[in-house]
């Protein structure tokens, strides 16, 4: 139960500093470094933040000439990847249920979050009713993840 | 199971291409209503037919997509050729790490109505690999071959 509780804390953390900047500069441990060396070869210029949830550290870079953050644990456990991607690189299926689901909702932002058991996408819509984040499973499944946004 | 499943269907899919001859603009009621319930922002669509089944080529995003359906109005697939940096990012940096060094032959998207999945063949000098990826993070060997 606290290990689930964790997971849910760390995701919302996680995502709220993909959709804002929260957190300060600071370098991690040779652990975190390492894990980050093992994750992302060919990697350089990162910028380090230490997340305002405990021992978590974000780590911004650029790869295949795109902006991402990796996440990690201060044992060097890594977490996922979030990037800003645009609806022609979303896979068909969420890209098709976006259509059918939310036709008369205009796209805002959509972010992709890879972990290493799987991947979703957080999609930020306005519509007549106001602004909502969906979620939705590279399958296709939605669920709305949080609404009445202002 | 499921792997298996798709690789079956992914099969037919390709073999069928072999026999699409001819366009059509007499597409089934059933199954252009199939297609516009599922793909309701599609544009330029195009119709080829064989005796057991349609295929559609048309643009969703900006991005060409070709879907199969049989006569009946059932949507067997959908085949999206891409390039690597729209691939997952897990799939990007897998790739990078695990097969540096390999040149990227062919990249589809393979989705059926209720999964998702990429396949790439990668080549070096000495061998062809196709992986397959069910999931958006990891990579499984699909086929493997000598040059």
């Amino acid at each position: 139960m606290k290990k689930i509780f964790f997971s849910l804390t760390l995701t919302a953390a996680i995502l709220s500093s993909a959709f804002t900047y929260a957190g300060t500069n600071s370098e991690p441990g040779t652990k975190v470094k390492q894990a980050f060396i093992n994750e992302f070869t060919q990697v350089k210029d990162v910028e380090w933040t230490s997340m305002n949830t405990e021992g978590v550290y974000q780590a911004k870079f650029t790869f295949n000439n795109e902006t991402l953050q990796a996440f990690f644990t201060e044992e060097g456990e890594f977490l996922g990847t979030t990037r800003q991607i645009t609806k022609s690189q979303l896979p068909i299926l969420v890209a098709s249920g976006l259509e059918k689901q939310y036709a008369d909702a205009r796209v805002i932002s959509i972010f992709e979050y890879s972990k290493k058991d799987g991947l979703d996408y957080y999609i930020t819509l306005t519509t007549a009713k106001g602004a909502v984040i969906v979620k939705a499973s590279a399958n296709g499944e939605f669920s709305v993840y949080k609404k009445n946004l202002k | 199971m499921k792997k298996l499943i798709t690789a079956v269907v992914l099969s037919t899919v390709l073999l069928v291409n072999a026999a699409f001859a001819n366009k059509t603009d007499n597409v089934s009621y059933k199954v252009e209503n199939a297609f516009r319930q599922e793909f309701t922002q599609a544009k330029d669509v195009t119709w080829d037919k064989t005796d057991n089944f349609y295929r559609a080529a048309f643009k969703m995003n900006n991005e060409v997509m070709t879907a199969y359906f049989t006569t009946d109005g059932q949507l067997m697939g959908v085949i999206h050729n891409m390039l690597s940096t729209q691939l997952p990012i897990n799939l990007q940096t897998s790739l990078k790490k695990e097969y540096d060094g390999y040149w990227i032959s062919e990249l589809f998207e393979f989705a059926r109505p209720d999964s998702n999945g990429y396949f790439i063949t990668i080549q070096n000098a000495d061998q062809v690999i196709t992986l397959q990826s069910s999931d958006g993070s990891s990579w499984s060997t699909f086929s493997k071959s000598k040059k």
